[in-house]
């Protein structure tokens, strides 16, 4: 009769067993919704864009380092005034260079400046599509553009 | 955008995790049952590999069956080769067969009799605790039979009228089961012998040998035709004794008596055609019971159908006796008269198993009752100091029924009687009573028969009988015996079954 | 001390787990010996202080990193640390160092989680994957062909470089070089090969100069795995390529192309390899030959079989026939047949459902990286730990062809262990790199 006790502790352990595992599952589970919503609240909150560059070199000082520009599907880079991204930075030129957004990705093209635009340490010679976590130098300026 | 694919490769990686988890249950759930029933499951290889199986003891405690664990492997003795194709055998290479493979989840303790243990044992996962059997028949019974079919090829069935238990059980030619139930290696030889034997020795001919019945057939037409009413013992038929020599004509097909060995026809009863075994007379009797009341009647007695032998979970599978040729759906209808007429005399295309026969002289014998056969009476709970267990299950028939009325079967329990007993049935299944064997003041019911297997086969050798057979007695043993190719019923079949029957009650007490 | 709510849930999620793995323990040595002990707690107490400590290190070096993630992982590792302790020691282990299977298990889980922890928090910047992509990628066809020739054969496939007493398998960091280099090349790429101009009858396809360098360097790592007989990692390399191609590009074509691709490289190989013919052989009919090459697939039916819905109890499936355990290799390909037999279909349920867990976090920690370098990075990886499982779950299903590939975190095997390890660590700094600098804390102020 204790070798059955023995048995029946075991089968309640057993089965104590998977139920433990499952306790596990559903607390995932609870976790994986509570983070779903806070992932909503968190997106609704932070619509602002379809890109962003983060400075992460500018000698001139403006723009400040690891400051991050949320862009429109139009922007324009250069030391004008005017441009929608201004530079303080003599490398570089008025109207320097232009970001546009078309259907799903992100073009950058060089408007004739004295020095150029790089994209990865490459010299651009027409307007290239650019993948989000490229480098973009204007001037001395390096951007990452990031999502 | 990047993140707009990830959902639908999130959705391409889950529809792979719901093929997963339906293959799972494919596996563990729908196929689970018939896995484990597979005979190359290795759990159901390793608990009879190396599992002591339950002991099997006759009606008197004999043990014909026990198990012994040597090095891991359990090997199986069996008493004598007097039962083996009653109780079968239990090879790791070959299956299993007979009562072995029937109650094999007992015998091995897969499984318990009482379903709440079973329930408990398998919660608690219990070790397999295996199951003794104890059986019907009596080993004294069984060797006798096995001695009397020595040297031939035939089969015995002797079963309790009244209550359905299996007194006898053999097949011949017979072999020792014990060689292919031990060692799988040593196994192959004995095994290869049996398979290549033209006799067949595997097969066990008491419930799968299916014979063309000839005269023994004349009882169930006797009783149908009397249970519907289409004749009386005192029934005659006036062109009879004129066919006897002419011949019947039916659709066009001349029906000729045998030999009557010197007897001069004359206008028989049911009696006299019984004991002299008239062809002639029982076409007439089988025309006028008809075509579709003749298939019913055979019906009733068990015909057409398989039968089983025990509870139908464990039962014994018996192959169906015919009386024309076998459908799905029972027994095909008679091509014409003429074959009828044939059938009535057990011809044509009627085949019958030693235990469907067995049967049919057991239901006369018990008064028109059929009580179903069963084997196996107890299941014992193995003592665990190694006495005789307790009983954890009992059997008895699993159904009885009335296929023809008391008046019915006690009319044909006479002319049967007569035609052991009467002046003119004496030459013929006189062999069978039992005062030839020492037995006195009994009075024997019988039948014998010859069956006819065409151009230049000898014919098979029936009997049919039961004993005591006076008005009032209660009967105590329905035997079926049959050796084939042996010739008439009187010389071979009926000694036997005279033998069997008288064995029985002297054993008894008479 | 928990500043960060992200490893405050990560903690709530990993302390049933850790109840899990000592009940477990104990659950299986009073099945197998009959006896109550707290002597086999050890393994037990082991894992408990091995997560703890990955946990609270990541906790005191305020790692916004995912919170999910290490308790899933560590849910999957509780079911390998079970299994393998109540298997019969002697199946591995390193002799040299005295130790049986689970012991040299600990070790490497030891291992691997201060390799995840290093990563994790080490690894400050992705510039040296980011740019050195092609290094990556000829380092890693470099290895394969190291191993194919100079390793050593087990088990008819030569998948092993062997130093002294260390053995490793080359394949498992060969996968995650592979993904680094599959990562840069396509986020570097991406815009081009989503774009098509050049038509091949119904199927448009990108300028061959862009897709030829990649081309290139994957068919050569396939070709050496092939030949080196390691059906399953080709199997695994490949379902990890299509679907890195496929997040980057968006094409279904690329995914339908690879696979006519991969239907007619299985085809080849089953005409030109023996090896490969055997394996679909078995996987057709695992009976035509059920005590030889079918032996293996037909007991693992078996073993999930006998599990049925709730399995037959931890400790108490698996018999012996002959003194010898039914399933070869279930330590490490066959153990999921293992856990199917011991805790049923509710166990293998919840295993998978571990795997999905790891899956969601991984495709999140994609969607949410800021770059699409982290974001194909995260996705290859993520995607390799769950294809691997759901590979050979599937082979010993029977619903893929069965290959000897491990189940991450469950199988024995140090390597596989210490390269999915990392993977984590990767994952890990993705996320953090990604999750924004919360306010500073209010203990900092003086």
């Amino acid at each position: 009769m204790t070798n059955d006790l023995l048995r029946l502790i075991l089968l309640a352990l057993q089965l104590g067993f998977l139920a433990l595992l499952f306790i596990v599952l559903y607390r995932f589970a609870k976790a994986l919704r509570t983070d779903l919503r806070q992932a909503e609240a968190a997106q609704a909150a932070s619509r602002t864009g379809i890109g962003r560059l983060v400075v992460l070199e500018s000698p001139g000082g403006e723009p400040a380092v690891d400051r991050v520009l949320q862009i429109g599907p139009i922007t324009t880079i250069g030391r004008e005034l005017n441009s929608t991204i201004y530079l303080d930075d003599e490398f570089a030129s008025g109207d320097h260079a232009a970001l546009t957004f078309r259907g799903r990705a992100w073009y950058v093209e060089d408007r004739g400046s004295t020095n150029g635009t790089w994209v990865n340490g490459h010299r651009i010679q027409r307007p290239v599509a650019l993948s989000f976590g490229d480098e973009l130098t204007v001037g001395r300026v390096r951007f990452r553009l990031e999502r | 955008m990047i993140a707009t694919h990830l959902p639908r490769l999130a959705t391409a990686l889950l529809a792979g995790f719901a093929v997963l988890v339906l293959a799972m249950s494919w596996w563990q759930v729908v196929m689970a049952a018939p896995l484990e029933a597979r005979p190359d499951n290795p759990a159901l290889i390793a608990a009879h590999r190396s599992q002591p199986r339950g002991t099997i003891f006759d009606r008197q405690g004999t043990v014909l069956a026990s198990t012994a664990v040597i090095d891991d492997l359990a090997r199986r003795t069996y008493l004598d080769a007097a039962s083996t194709h009653l109780l079968g055998y239990t090879s790791l290479r070959y299956g299993t067969a007979g009562v072995e493979q029937a109650w094999d989840e007992l015998l091995v303790g897969l499984r318990d009799p009482n379903p709440l243990h079973d329930v408990v044992n398998d919660v608690l996962q219990r070790p397999p605790i295996p199951h003794d059997l104890v059986l019907t028949v009596d080993h004294r019974m069984q060797a006798l039979a096995s001695q009397l079919l020595a040297g031939t090829v035939g089969a015995v069935v002797a079963l309790d009228p009244s209550t359905g238990e299996v007194l006898a059980l053999a097949s011949s030619p017979t072999f020792d089961a014990t060689a292919i139930s031990g060692d799988p290696a040593a196994a192959e030889a004995p095994w290869l012998a049996l398979q290549e034997d033209p006799n067949h020795p595997l097969v066990n001919r008491a419930l799968n040998g299916v014979y063309v019945p000839g005269s023994v057939m004349k009882v169930l037409t006797a009783a149908s035709a009397l249970e519907a009413g289409v004749i009386t013992p005192e029934t005659t038929f006036p062109t009879q004794p004129e066919e006897e020599v002419n011949g019947l004509v039916v659709n066009g097909f001349t029906i000729v008596e045998h030999d009557l060995a010197g007897v001069q026809p004359a206008l028989w009863d049911l009696s006299e055609a019984m004991q002299i075994s008239s062809n002639i007379y029982f076409a007439h009797v089988g025309l006028a019971l008809g075509q579709a009341p003749y298939l019913a009647g055979a019906e009733d007695f068990g015909f057409c159908d398989g039968l089983q032998v025990g509870p139908r979970d464990h039962a014994l599978a018996v192959s169906a006796s015919a009386v024309t040729a076998l459908t799905d759906a029972g027994c095909e209808d008679f091509v014409d008269d003429a074959e009828l007429a044939s059938a009535a005399f057990g011809q044509a295309r009627v085949t019958a198993t030693p235990m469907q026969m067995a049967l049919v002289a057991a239901t006369i014998a018990n008064g028109g009752t059929m009580v179903e056969p069963y084997v196996v009476q107890e299941v014992l709970d193995p003592d665990p100091a190694g006495g005789p267990g307790t009983v954890a299950a009992s059997f008895d028939s699993p159904l009885r029924r009335q296929v023809v009325s008391r008046t019915v079967a006690d009319q044909v329990r006479e002319v049967m009687v007569d035609a052991v007993h009467g002046p003119l049935g004496a030459p013929y299944a006189g062999a069978a009573n039992v005062a030839n064997f020492g037995i006195g003041g009994v009075e024997t019911a019988g039948k014998t028969g010859t069956a006819e297997r065409g151009e230049g086969l000898p014919p098979h050798s029936w009997f049919i009988g039961f004993v005591p057979a006076q008005p009032g007695a209660g009967p105590a043993i329905a035997v079926a015996v049959i050796v084939e190719g042996a010739g008439p019923g009187s010389t071979t079949a009926a000694p036997i079954g005279g033998r069997i029957m008288a064995e029985w009650l002297r054993l008894n007490g008479s | 001390m928990y500043r960060l709510t992200a490893r405050r849930t990560e903690l709530a999620l990993l302390v049933p787990i850790l109840v899990l793995v000592p009940l477990g323990v104990i659950v299986t040595h009073v099945a197998q010996s009959g006896v109550l002990e707290t002597g086999p707690l050890a393994v037990a107490v082991a894992f408990v202080v091995l997560f703890g400590v990955a946990h609270f290190a990541l906790s005191a070096n305020g790692h916004h990193g995912d919170e999910l993630l290490l308790p899933a992982v560590a849910g999957m590792s509780a079911f390998g640390v079970v299994m393998l302790n109540r298997l019969p020691q002697d199946l591995a282990g390193n002799a040299a160092f005295g130790l049986g299977m689970i012991g040299t298990q600990m070790i490497w889980f030891a291992v691997g989680l201060v390799a995840m922890l290093v990563v994790a928090i080490g690894l400050r910047d992705d510039g040296f994957m980011r740019h050195y992509k092609y290094s990556w990628g000829l380092f890693a066809a470099a290895l394969l062909v190291i191993t194919f020739l100079f390793g050593t054969e087990v088990n008819g496939a030569r998948l092993w470089i062997i130093v002294g007493p260390f053995g490793f398998q080359p394949s498992e960091a060969i996968k995650v070089m592979l993904v680094i280099f599959l990562a840069g090349y396509l986020a570097e790429n991406r815009a081009v090969l989503a774009g098509a101009n050049l038509r091949l009858g119904p199927v448009s396809l990108p300028p061959l100069p862009y897709l030829a360098p990649m081309l290139v360097v994957f068919a050569a790592v396939m070709l050496v795995v092939v030949v080196s007989r390691d059906l399953g990692t080709a199997l695994l390399f490949f379902g990890v390529f299509l679907t890195m191609l496929f997040v980057a590009t968006g094409r279904r074509a690329y995914v339908l192309l690879g696979m006519v691709m991969f239907i007619a490289g299985s085809a080849m190989a089953y005409v030109l390899f023996p090896h490969v013919a055997e394996r679909i052989d078995v996987w057709l009919d695992p009976w035509a030959d059920p005590n030889d090459t079918g032996y293996q697939a037909v007991q693992a039916i078996y073993a999930f079989a006998r599990g049925g819905l709730l399995g037959e109890g931890l400790g108490q499936g698996l018999p012996a026939i002959n003194g010898i355990l039914p399933i070869p290799a279930v330590h490490t390909d066959m153990i999921f047949a293992a856990i199917g037999e011991e805790l049923g279909l509710l166990g293998g349920v919840a295993l998978l459902g571990l795997v999905a867990v790891v899956m969601a976090r991984g495709l999140r920690i994609a969607v949410l990286a800021r770059d699409d370098f982290s974001t194909m990075l995260a996705t290859g990886l993520a995607a390799g730990l769950v294809l691997q499982s759901l590979i050979i779950i599937g082979g010993n299903l029977k619903v893929v062809p069965l290959t000897g590939i491990t189940l991450p975190f469950v199988s024995y095997g140090g390597s596989s262990l210490l390269a999915s390890f990392v993977v984590v660590g990767l994952l890990l700094s993705v996320s953090h790199r990604t999750t924004p600098q919360p306010a500073p804390a209010v203990e900092d102020d003086p």
